[in-house]
Parts: C-alpha cells; structure tokens; sequence
C-alpha cells in the first residue's frame, strides 16, 4: 500500500474524530446552560447528521474551480476555526441573550440562544458532510486504475468517529475545560489541513498563501489554548456576576476584572464553581437575625457553590436549609436513629447537623462524585463551614452512584436522608424516581424514616389573608413526588417547608434599618419640603412585606416518609429542642398539601418514562432564582 | 416521480426508526447504568461505525435481490428494536453482571447499526432504475428521517409514552415500511415466494406489536416489577 493511501486514511481518521468532537462539545456546551443533558445530545447528534446529509450534497457547489486537495485544506481551515472558538461561541450566545432578557425579550431572547446553538451544530455538521466525499474522491484519485477504496475511507471515517466518541466523555470532560477542548481538537485539525496541502497538492499549483494562511490560524489556536483559563474566567464571571454588573450591552465584553475570580473544579460528573459574592440584597442581611451565634467561629467566608451553573448553597444562608432538614425529622419522630444512610450531600453540611446527635452511632455517605468528597474534605471555606464533618470517625463515605448503593446494599438503616440536586434533567431525574425509592425502601426499618429535599415543592408558595403560607400544587412538582413515592410503597408522606416565623423581632429590627435605608437613598439630595416621610404604617407595612419575602426566598421544600401510616406528627424531646423550636416544627408542616387516596399513575416518575423536570426544556440557565 | 413517492417514504421511515432505536437504547443504558453523557457518546460512536460497516459489508454483496434482502432487513430490525426495551429488562433480570448486560446491550446497538448501514445501499439500489441522482436522494431523505427522531424522542417519545411504548411504535413503522416496498416497489430478480413469507411475517409482527401497544401500561408494570422484586 502506498505511503500516500495510508497517510488519507489517517487523515480520515483524525479529521472524522474532529468532527463528532466538535459536535459533542456543542452539545455539552449547550446542555451546560440549558440543562436537559437527553434533550440536547440528541438533537445535537439528529442535527449533526441532518446537515451532514446537505453537506454531501452541495459538496460540489463549494469551491467549485478548486483541486480537490486543497478544497479539502479549505474546508479543514474553516472547520478549525469554527471548531475552535464553538465553545466561546455558545457561552457568548448566552451572554448575548441574557442581556435580550433584561431588555424583556422573554421566549425571543431563549429562542436566540437555542437558534445560536443549533446553527453552529448544523455549521459543522455541512463541512463534515463535505470532508468524507471529497477524501473519498482524493483517495480514488490516487489509486487510479486499481479497485475503488472509497469503502475503507468510510471505514476510517466510522473508527475516527468511534474514537472521539470514547476519548470525549472518558477522557476530556473530566480533565479539560470546553474551551481547551476546542483549542486541542482544532489543533489537530489544522494540523490534518497541512499535511494534505503538504503532501497531496499538486506541486505546479501555488500553495504558499494556503501555508500561511494555515500557519496563522495553527498559532492563533496555540495562543488560544495557553490563554484558555483567561477565557473560562471571562465566560464564568459573565455568568455569575454579570446581572450584577449592569446588564450593559458593554458589559458583555469587558473583562470585569474587579470581580473576584470563580474556583472551577471539574470531575466526571459535574462542573463545580465556588464564588464568592460581591453584592448582598435585603434577605441577604434579615439571615443573620434569625440565628443567634454562639461565636465568631459560626460566621465563616461567605461562598457560593454552584454544579454545573445550578445554584446549590451559599455558605451564610445553608443553616437553614440544613438544619430544617436534619432536625424537623428528628423532632417528629419517637427516637433518634442509630443508623442512618446520607444520599448525596457531598458537601458536608448535612452530616455536621446529624452529628450533633450522641445517640446516632454511624452514619453511611453515599456520594457519586470523589471531586466533591474530596473539596468538602480538604477546601478551606467548605471544611471549616461543615466543620470537618467527613473526617469524623462515624462517617464512612462511600463513593458510589446511590441508585447502584440501595439496589445492591444489604443493609437496613432507622433513617435515610436524601440530600440530591433539583432534578432539571433526565439523569438526575433517575434518583427520584419509583424505581429507586422502591430499592430505599427496601433497606429502610419498618419503624425507620425517609427525609428528602423535594425541590420546587414550596416554589410559588405565597402568604394568604390570614399570614398562612398556601402553596401552589399545580406550578409545583408535588403531585409527581407524592404519587411516586406513593406508588414505591411509602404509606405516610408528609411534606414541610423550612419557614422562618415572620413575627421575629430581631428580622423586624433589621428590615426597619433596611427600609430607613432605602428611604434615605430615594430622598437622596431632593430638597426637604420635597420630602415625604413614611407614615408609621406605610413603614410597618415595607418591613412585614420584606420580611415575609426573605421567609418565602428561604423556603426549601422536603419530604418525610415511612412504611408504616402515621397519623398525628408530634413534636418529641431530643436535642432538637435547643437546634430548632417546636414553634419553627410547627410552621414547617402548617402548609396545606392534598394527599389524594389512590396513586394516580400519571404523576408517577419511572425511569422508563420520566414525569420530572416537570417544567419545559425551553429555557436557559440562570445563577440565582429569579423571583 | 410518483413511481419514488413510497421509496422516499420508506426512506424517510427507516431511517427515522433507525435513529429512534439508538437513542431508546442510549436512554435505556443510561437509566440502567448511569452517566448520560458516556452513554450517548459511546451509543452514537458505536451506531456510526456500525452503520459504516454495514454499508462496506452490503455494496455488492446482496445489492442483486435488492428488494428481498431489504424486506428480510426491514423484519430483523422490527424484532430486534421493537421489542429493544422488553429485551433489556429481561437481560437484566437474566443476568446480574453488569459488564455482561452492557457487553450485550452495546452487541445490539452495533447489530441495529449494521442492519442499518445495509438499508442505504438496498434503497440505492431500488431506486437506481428510476432516478439518476439516487444516492443524494436517498441520503438526504434519510438523514432528514434522523433529525425528525431525534426531536420525537427528545420532546415527545420520551417524556410522554415512556422507552416501552416509544419501542413498540417504532417497531410498527419499521414493519409498515418494509410491507410498503413489499407492495409498492417492482422488484426484478426477486423471489416472489420468500417475500410473501416475508410479508406475513411482518404481518404478523405489526398485530403483535399493535396488541402490545395497546397493552403497554400493562407490560411497562410487569417488567418493572419483575425488575424491581429481583
């Protein structure tokens, strides 16, 4: 076989590599920010084959009057450079389109983006289209006379497309960020496009502007790649604090080098960003009155956590979420467990509630991600805000997917909590499903509990006449979560909200300072007969509406559940009563929920046919909670 | 014009079930296994090259009794991707080991790949007499019937009728389009006998499925409980 014929398989080989690795970080990138991780891979790949399929057939349209090789060096160049820069390019988008939202373009603005992203798989999806059918024409060229090898060039596309189908969820996502991928994929792409202009161009054809041309764009990318975590910085503050920084369409470009960088760690499984915030609201500040703090040790840096772009915990607020979730169990139910089971909650904090309590002998952790065990051990801010509670001799973490741990695990525990991220995608989904909390079942005592967060369950949730909180079923995921728990066999299943009493005098001190704050600033240099003060009321009236919203914004939902029918969940004396009062108990179960008899299979959430995300796909990520 | 009216329909068809199989079984690993994102990688990896395969493999090989060989194809994926999700379930009732049960749901991915790959070259083939410019035609058309799955399984097969019933319905289309070619494409050196049995078969599996379908809230309860009482 000819030294040329080898060379164009290997050619084939590496630029079809390039091509579903393109199109595979565009998928990632995309499902990044709109989550829907199922979604967005198949249509990227549905796409991706769609446009290869147009592409092969308007190859030759393109470049018509060019030699065969170095229309293939054009195509190359184009597709390093597209390849290149999809990743910067899908996270401009989103950047772009946040700041259509800011102008109230609502679903135009998501369209934009979506509209974005599905250009550029459709862009690279055509070159590709045209690469095969020209190597295949070069290499039937080359081998005149002989049989066609048009087949084995397919082969070597098919194997150069298996292989960067492996290298990129094995190999790449974890170790690399989107950008760097970019840069190294492209690279060798534009490496592939010298080497056919160098060895099959014909020699009387003038290829001298292609060579540099080439050359420019193999530096551009090399600068490109040593300057990767310049430009992750730049998308992750644009994405974290650019809400903040005005929501200016210059925004978008400037480097915001006041702001502080973001920690981005990555693993397998999830991309994890810790920041740190620069501007605190009014709930921000109303937080700290509802605690009192024994020492200064209790106040710690203040820290954002954030998986895959997805809002987690900020350091100063997660109090109460873990408390509410530690202890409203504990307080409803006869005794302490000895033996509890820890799902998920890879950070810590939820472990450092349990082990407040003496009577609780061991607690096993099951966390899918290593990465996570391993920040939540060992970073600074994060080990001292849940206190170094994985180093703690009761906890035996186990680094395993949960689904697999209670399918396969023997053992029974008194108490089961289920700590896992809002379920925004098929995969996360998957843990809330019947199909698992069939298997938790199955190692939970008769007498024992299950506690879950129920993400959205409180959402939408508002104040009545009376000063009840009321929730909204309809907008809310409840019924998936009831009837499926429902249908895995749990009889008792009641909900609860983390709520903060609103009648708390140190909040009402605290929102009167803020009100008179913000007052002052509105007056700010207007004259004084211009000046209308508040009256009493006016002024009663802004901080019970503040407070009430700070209440609301720190309302997480969870669930409890048993085997057995419990009717009456009373409030009983264990260490609880010093963590979290009776009265916070109370409010926390006083919200109105339907329990209807029979499970209604529509709700029912299978990982045969998912019922959560709930909500549509059609939407895009955002840091916090938009209220 | 006319004549290639079913020819582009069953195109668009197979190649739509084709697709459709690929991502139920992507889906059902990674529901089985965990890690989407491996799961759909490793899927559309494998599904290409075996597709690639398929299409070296059939180019001159049984391109002769085109119509035949595609109908004998259009049955072998029918059964084979149909009852994909049925299959699994009991793989993995069947067979505890892990690196076992994804050895043999990867087998089936590659045998739907390769089944796949021959279609292009048989509908090529069919079409040739005809039409000129066939093989444009006919990747075009299939490569639309791809993008239109993946947005059916994406927003509707999925979240609505569930990876069982999701199955069944492909496997109905997939038998229909080899029915369509059994009655609206003349065939040259085929035997008439064998695609008759063909056609019966078929037949047959479009009620089976048909009955299925009707049945599956049924069926999807019994697998998942013989999966969940291992």
């Amino acid at each position: 076989m000819s030294k040329k014929l080898l060379l164009i398989y290997f050619v084939t080989f590496v630029v079809a590599a390039c091509s579903i690795l393109y199109e595979l970080l565009l998928a990632n990138s995309i499902s990044l920010i709109a989550g829907s991780t199922v979604v967005w891979y198949s249509v990227t790949i549905g796409v991706y084959l769609g446009a290869m399929g147009v592409g092969a057939f308007y190859k030759d349209k393109i470049f018509a009057d060019t030699e065969l090789s170095q229309k293939l060096f054009n195509i190359e160049v184009i597709l390093s450079i597209l390849g290149g820069m999809v990743a910067a390019l899908v996270s401009l988008s989103y950047s772009l389109s946040v700041y259509f939202i800011s102008l109230y373009w609502g679903q135009m603005a998501i369209a934009f983006f979506f509209f974005m992203g599905i250009t550029l798989v459709f862009a690279v999806g055509f070159l590709s289209g045209i690469e095969l059918p020209l190597l295949m024409e070069i290499g039937n060229d080359l081998n005149k006379g002989k049989r066609r090898i048009s087949n084995r060039i397919l082969g070597a596309d098919y194997f150069g497309s298996l292989a960067g189908a492996v290298l990129f969820p094995i190999v790449l996502v974890p170790n690399l960020s989107s950008y760097q991928i970019g840069f190294i994929v492209a690279l060798a792409n534009v490496v592939m496009a010298l080497v056919v202009l160098l060895s099959l161009a014909r020699k009387k054809n003038n290829t001298s502007s292609r060579k540099i041309i080439g050359l420019i764009v193999l530096f551009v990318l090399v600068f490109g790649l040593f300057r990767s975590w310049q430009i992750e910085q730049f998308f992750a503050k644009k994405y974290y604090y650019y809400l903040d920084a005005g929501e200016s369409f210059g925004a978008i470009f400037s480097k915001m080098k006041d702001y502080p960088d973001i920690e981005r760690i990555r693993s397998p499984y999830q991309q994890i960003d810790i920041m740190e915030p620069v501007e605190f609201g009014p709930s921000d500040f109303l937080v700290g009155s509802y605690f009192n703090y024994e020492s200064n040790n209790d106040i710690i840096d203040e820290r954002m956590v954030f998986l895959n772009g997805d809002w987690q915990f900020a350091t100063y607020v997660e109090r109460v979420y873990h408390e509410y979730f530690a202890h409203v169990p504990m307080g409803v139910s006869e005794n302490v467990p000895k033996k509890v089971l820890v799902l998920g909650g890879g950070d810590g904090m939820l472990i450092r509630e349990l082990l407040k309590y003496s009577e609780i002998g061991e607690i096993v952790h099951v966390e899918l991600d290593g990465k996570m065990i391993e920040l939540a051990k060992q970073h600074p801010i994060l080990s001292t805000a849940n206190k170094n509670s994985l180093h703690n001799e009761k906890v035996d973490t186990i680094v395993d997917d949960a689904f697999r741990y209670v399918k396969r695990t023997e053992r029974e525990f008194d108490a089961i909590y289920i700590d896992f991220p809002v379920p925004a995608d098929y995969n996360i989904s998957k843990v809330y499903s019947r199909e698992f909390y069939f298997f938790v079942e199955d190692c939970l005592a008769d007498d024992g509990f299950l506690v879950m967060y129920a993400p959205g369950v409180g959402s939408f949730s508002d104040f009545n006449e009376e000063g009840k909180v009321i929730p909204n079923e309809e907008l809310s995921p409840w019924f998936q979560y009831y009837h499926t728990l429902k249908s895995a066999g749990f009889q008792t299943i009641v909900p609860y909200l983390s709520l903060l009493e609103v009648d708390n005098p140190n909040a009402w001190e605290v929102a009167g300072e803020l009100v008179d704050i913000q007052e002052a600033e509105v007056n700010k240099g207007k004259p004084i007969e211009e000046i209308n003060g508040l009256t009493e009321e006016e002024r009663w009236g802004r901080i019970e509406k503040m407070v009430r919203a700070h209440v609301l914004s720190l309302a997480e939902s969870f669930i409890i559940a048993r085997k057995d029918e419990v009717h009456v969940f009373g409030v009983h004396e264990h260490d609880v009563e010093t963590i979290i009062g009776p009265k916070r108990i109370h409010l926390a179960f006083d919200v109105p929920f339907t329990k209807d008899e029979e499970v209604n299979w529509r709700y029912v959430n299978s990982i045969m046919k998912p019922t959560l995300p709930h909500f549509s796909v059609w939407r895009i990520r955002f840091p916090y909670k938009i209220n | 014009m006319k004549k290639l009216i079913p020819l582009y329909i069953v195109t668009f068809v197979v190649a739509f079930c084709s697709l459709m199989y690929e991502l139920i079984l992507g889906q059902t690993l990674s529901a089985f296994l965990g890690n989407t994102v491996l799961r759909y990688s490793v899927t559309i990896g494998l599904y290409m090259m075996a597709m690639g395969f398929g299409a070296m493999f059939a180019e001159g090989k049984f391109t002769e009794k085109s119509k035949e060989s595609f109908m004998k194809i259009e049955l072998a994926l029918t059964v084979f991707g149909g009852f994909v999700v049925v299959i699994f379930f009991y793989l993995s009732y069947w067979i505890g080991a892990e690196v076992l049960f994804s050895f043999i749901v990867h087998s089936l991915i590659i045998v739907i790949g390769v089944l796949t790959g021959f279609e292009i070259p048989l509908l090529i083939e069919m079409m040739k007499d005809s039409s000129s410019k066939a093989e444009v035609q006919v990747l075009g058309v299939d490569y639309l019937g791809a993008f239109v799955a993946s947005l059916v399984f994406a927003f509707l097969f999925y979240p609505k009728l569930g990876l069982v019933s999701a199955a069944f319905i492909t496997g109905i289309f997939n038998a229909l389009a080899g029915l369509l070619v059994f009655f609206k494409v003349k065939a040259k050196n085929d035997k008439r006998i064998t695609m008759r049995k063909i056609a019966y078969f078929q037949g047959a599996l479009v009620l089976i499925l048909l009955f299925f379908l009707l049945n599956s809230d049924t069926i999807n309860k019994c697998l998942i409980e013989s999966y969940l009482n291992k």
